[in-house]
């Protein structure tokens, strides 16, 4: 399991941890997708993302923005094994999507049940970011990027902090 | 068999729903918010409602209190995920009888509807 701790940069271990442990448990345990590796980044300023993307913010004792960004063939391999799921070409690329913010509504609320604070955390409904590959910039703002490297493809989860 | 609604802004649960309960024998209305699952409820009196907590122009609780004011006898299971226990509870003191944990397993879905509908 990754130690959080050797990214020296990423300032809040005990906000980030509960989430790498909640997405790391349901893609092995819930989906069966074998978890590769896990790799933390510190940016400064910008940070590409993937095929489909999710933002939510954080808000409470903490005010912190982040972004969900799936690679196609893991959000399709996800949605397989849902069961009772059927789809076709109309809906495949719509149903992509939904799972993508269920998976980040499931994330979310579990990680945050996991977060001691004094003052109760909230978090926005997910807003889908349109676009591809698209760079998420601002230099006021520390970015922590935490790849989540799978069987059968990849994932993102980008924690955006304004530096205060 | 029993009439049941599906109150859930996500086309994907609704998807997922609506199958299982075919699947079990049941016959599947849809709704995508509480004003809409509001209305089929005035409209087709169901015997059950599955609702979402999380849903806009009217949202889960709001769709409980409205439809139990109305309708006291109303048999409604709220479908809710982790973080939204503590407002699950309060559909419960508004009158929804019980909840189902998303990700939703169809044992569990089977168990809860058939002790409602007892």
């Amino acid at each position: 399991m990754l130690n959080l701790s050797e990214c020296q940069q990423c300032e809040d271990v005990s906000l980030i941890e509960p989430f790498v442990i909640k997405t790391d448990y349901f893609l092995q345990s819930e989906y069966n997708i074998e978890v590769q590796s896990i790799n933390v980044k510190q940016l400064q300023n910008s940070v590409a993302i993937g095929n489909i993307n999710f933002l939510t913010t954080l808000s409470g004792a903490v005010n912190t923005n982040l972004i969900f960004s799936f690679e196609k063939p893991l959000a399709k391999t996800i949605l397989d094994t849902i069961p009772f799921i059927e789809y076709d070409d109309e809906n495949f690329e719509e149903l992509l999507f939904e799972v993508v913010s269920e998976f980040l509504n499931l994330i979310v609320g579990r990680a945050m049940k996991d977060i001691q604070t004094d003052e109760r955390l909230r978090f926005s409904p997910p807003i889908e970011i349109l676009g591809d590959s698209k760079m998420f910039c601002n230099s006021d703002f520390n970015i922590c990027k935490i790849d989540f490297i799978t069987s059968k493809g990849n994932m993102t989860m980008i924690f955006s902090t304004q530096i205060q | 068999m029993a009439k049941i609604l599906v109150v859930d802004d996500s086309k994907l649960i609704r998807m997922q729903l609506q199958n299982m309960l075919v699947n079990l024998g049941h016959e599947v209305f849809l709704a995508e918010d509480g004003n809409s699952g509001y209305e089929q409820y005035k409209e087709l009196q169901p015997d059950l409602v599955t609702m979402d907590i999380n849903m806009p122009n009217m949202n889960g609780l709001l769709a409980v209190q409205t439809i139990i004011k109305e309708f006291p006898e109303a048999v409604i299971i709220m479908v809710s995920s982790i973080e939204d226990r503590s407002m699950t509870y309060e559909c419960i003191g508004a009158g929804a009888i019980d909840f189902i944990n998303k990700p939703i397993h169809i044992d569990e879905l089977k168990e809860k509807i058939d002790e409602a509908l007892e």
